[in-house]
């Protein structure tokens, strides 16, 4: 990281712990992920693979049970060590987040102008009618064709795909450095999804400034989108790298294997299977977590964690398999 | 749903594709008798499905795969319980004879040892072990056609060519004809054979699978294979797409003429007014477009 500017983000060895009723869930272990200025980054894995919790940590919107290990740094401070009233002035303005399902994050009673409108007022301490023109502006600026008439409805007049964008102008209101977007478009149909990530590579592209931390589990919208990808597997990253690097060149076994599952429509391709379910986090696999399905497991994947190994270009990979070429 | 016209060829799955509210669930609750049809006619091998539906012997060559396995296996019973239901209903197998079709499906379905499944319940399970037990049931009795509502949407990525691949070897080992619906291309791309494009309950386009991805004619299906990303990152950003504007009307209250106008690029005077119909196109084809049927 010699003549690159410093990240804007920088998670460093974040360990989180989770309670449940089986026992401690370690659903992420020794995560570290740089996000640039104007990057879209990408966070790729199954369930349980930690890539959610990874997000929330980094807002603090964890459940009040679990443990964070590690630092975070935004800007050059560590979160982790900020008070909640901290907290709540840096959510919504520096860092804001949109997730999955946009219903569920709208007030069903409040109109959509309110709601945008609330958080403005509360970190830009704007005046009624500056307020407004804010939202309005916002909505336009999410490609909302009639923003007049938008603020003054409730949710349950929109569509999905206008809700989601509702969202996306809600979390942008403050001028944010870093959007989190936790499966954006998971619960959209496929021609609002890309419009959805039309709109938030737009956003980027053209808006300097704004970091994208994309969490999903559909490797299709990481190459849409995605400047660099962090493969995470079982609570650990397995691979990261920049992503034509990663699709071209994947290094991993899981993100091989991933990738040739991976279906498309430009070409008939074989259906290829990974055998085995994601594992348990209350009890993962010792030595490399993907050892149990891993086709070219060795006695040594049994027992130890294996070491990063750097391909250059940030090209690292977590596998035993290059562990002679490293020492 | 309105005018649909659709043969679904014996040993072939046949996928009918289309955003949520176009009425692709709909249909496929209605060719099984869950829902029954305002008008028209469903035939099943020739017999008209309404009259027959109260027959047994039909009831059982006609099963459902649902999309969510959280929600379609009964939490209260177990992976055997669950399994024996079918034989119960339509076969007077009994003890011995009926564990041993149990198990015989649990390892069809790749539920292996399954002493130690046969005892589980379906919290106990995972979403792809779930959706293994929901196809087990769905081919106890022999079925001959079976309806698959998005099989694997709620699966993750590593688990859904597992389920994808169980799918296709029971169509050949057992002879099988799927109605599979999703909304996913690229899946319908890997395992169908033939394909229906559905939008507001009206079918657009209708044809086989590499006809259909190589010579999209529809504006609509066009759109919907521009709309599907790419997994390369190089080709994905080079792209140049043609997205859709705008959300679909209310199918209470669809357009006139043509349903996909009021979205279409390609719009013209006469779709406003006059409603195309499917016309065939080529072998196999068939659109309903007035801009593209000549």
């Amino acid at each position: 990281m010699d003549d690159l500017p410093d990240p804007l983000l920088h998670i460093q060895n974040l360990h989180v712990q989770l309670k449940s009723r089986e026992g401690t869930v370690r659903a992420v272990e020794g995560v570290t992920v740089d996000i640039m200025p104007s990057q879209i980054v990408g966070i790729v894995g199954e369930s349980g693979s930690g890539k959610s919790t990874t997000a929330l940590s980094v807002i603090k919107l964890l459940p009040s049970t679990a443990i964070a290990m590690g630092k975070i740094f935004f800007d050059g401070s560590d979160l982790l060590g900020f008070s909640e009233k901290q907290m709540r002035s840096i959510r919504g303005s520096r860092i804001s987040m949109i997730f999955q399902d946009p219903t569920t994050y709208l007030n069903p009673v409040m109109k959509i102008g309110r709601q945008i409108g609330e958080a403005i007022r509360l970190h830009l301490k704007t005046d009624p009618k500056g307020t407004e023109q804010r939202v309005i502006n916002g909505l336009r600026s999410v490609g909302i064709a009639q923003p007049d008439d938008v603020a003054h409805q409730y949710p349950h007049q929109l569509s999905g795909g206008m809700k989601q964008r509702t969202l996306i102008a809600m979390a942008l209101s403050c001028a944010p450095s870093l959007l989190i977007a936790d499966e954006p478009t998971t619960a959209l149909d496929v021609t609002i999804q890309m419009q959805i990530l039309n709109l938030i590579r737009d956003l980027v592209k053209k808006k300097l400034g704004i970091s994208v931390m994309l969490i999903t589990h559909d490797l299709g919208v990481v190459a849409e989108l995605c400047d660099r990808v962090y493969v995470m597997y079982a609570g650990k990253i397995a691979e990261e790298g920049k992503a034509e690097d990663l699709f071209e060149k994947p290094r991993h076994p899981y993100t091989s294997a991933l990738l040739r599952s991976v279906l498309s429509i430009t070409e008939t391709r074989r259906l290829e299977a990974i055998e085995g379910e994601v594992p348990n986090l209350t009890n993962p696999p010792k030595g490399c977590r993907f050892h149990p399905r891993c086709p070219k497991a060795m006695g040594a994947c049994h027992a130890e964690d294996p070491s990063v190994h750097n391909f250059g270009n940030g090209h690292k990979v977590s596998c035993v398999l290059y562990q002679d070429s490293v020492r | 749903m309105d005018d649909v016209d659709l043969c679904i060829p014996t040993g072939k799955i046949f996928a009918l594709v289309g955003e949520s509210g176009c009425g692709k669930t709909t249909f496929g609750r209605m060719l099984v008798g869950l829902t029954s049809a305002t008008s028209g006619n469903v035939f099943f091998q020739g017999n008209e499905l309404r009259h027959c539906l109260n027959q047994k012997s039909i009831r059982r060559q006609l099963q459902f795969v649902f999309q969510d396995p959280f929600a379609s296996l009964n939490p209260r019973k177990s992976v055997r319980e669950t399994l024996e239901q079918p034989f119960a209903v339509h076969t007077t197998l009994t003890g011995k004879e009926l564990g041993t079709e149990v198990m015989n499906l649990l390892e069809m379905v790749g539920l292996t040892p399954p002493e130690i499944y046969e005892k589980r319940y379906p919290h106990e399970l995972s979403g792809g072990q779930r959706q293994r037990v929901a196809i087990a049931r769905a081919i106890a009795v022999h079925p001959l056609f079976i309806v698959a509502d998005e099989p694997v949407s709620q699966l993750d990525v590593s688990v859904r060519a597992q389920i994808l691949l169980l799918l296709t070897r029971f169509q050949e080992e057992l002879k099988l004809t799927y109605l599979l619906i999703s909304h996913d291309l690229a899946l319908v791309r890997t395992v169908a054979n033939h394909v229906a494009i559905m939008y507001l309950g009206k079918i657009l386009e209708e044809a086989g699978v590499e006809e259909i991805f190589d010579r999209p004619v529809h504006p609509y299906t066009q759109i919907l294979l521009d709309s599907t990303p790419i997994p390369d990152p190089r080709l994905a950003k080079q792209k140049q797409r043609v997205l859709l504007h705008g959300d679909p009307a209310s199918p209470i209250n669809p357009p006139s003429g043509c349903r996909f106008r009021t979205r279409c690029p390609h719009v013209s005077d006469r779709c406003t007014h006059d409603e195309p119909v499917l016309v065939e196109i080529g072998p196999n084809h068939k659109v309903a477009c007035h801009s593209c049927s000549k």
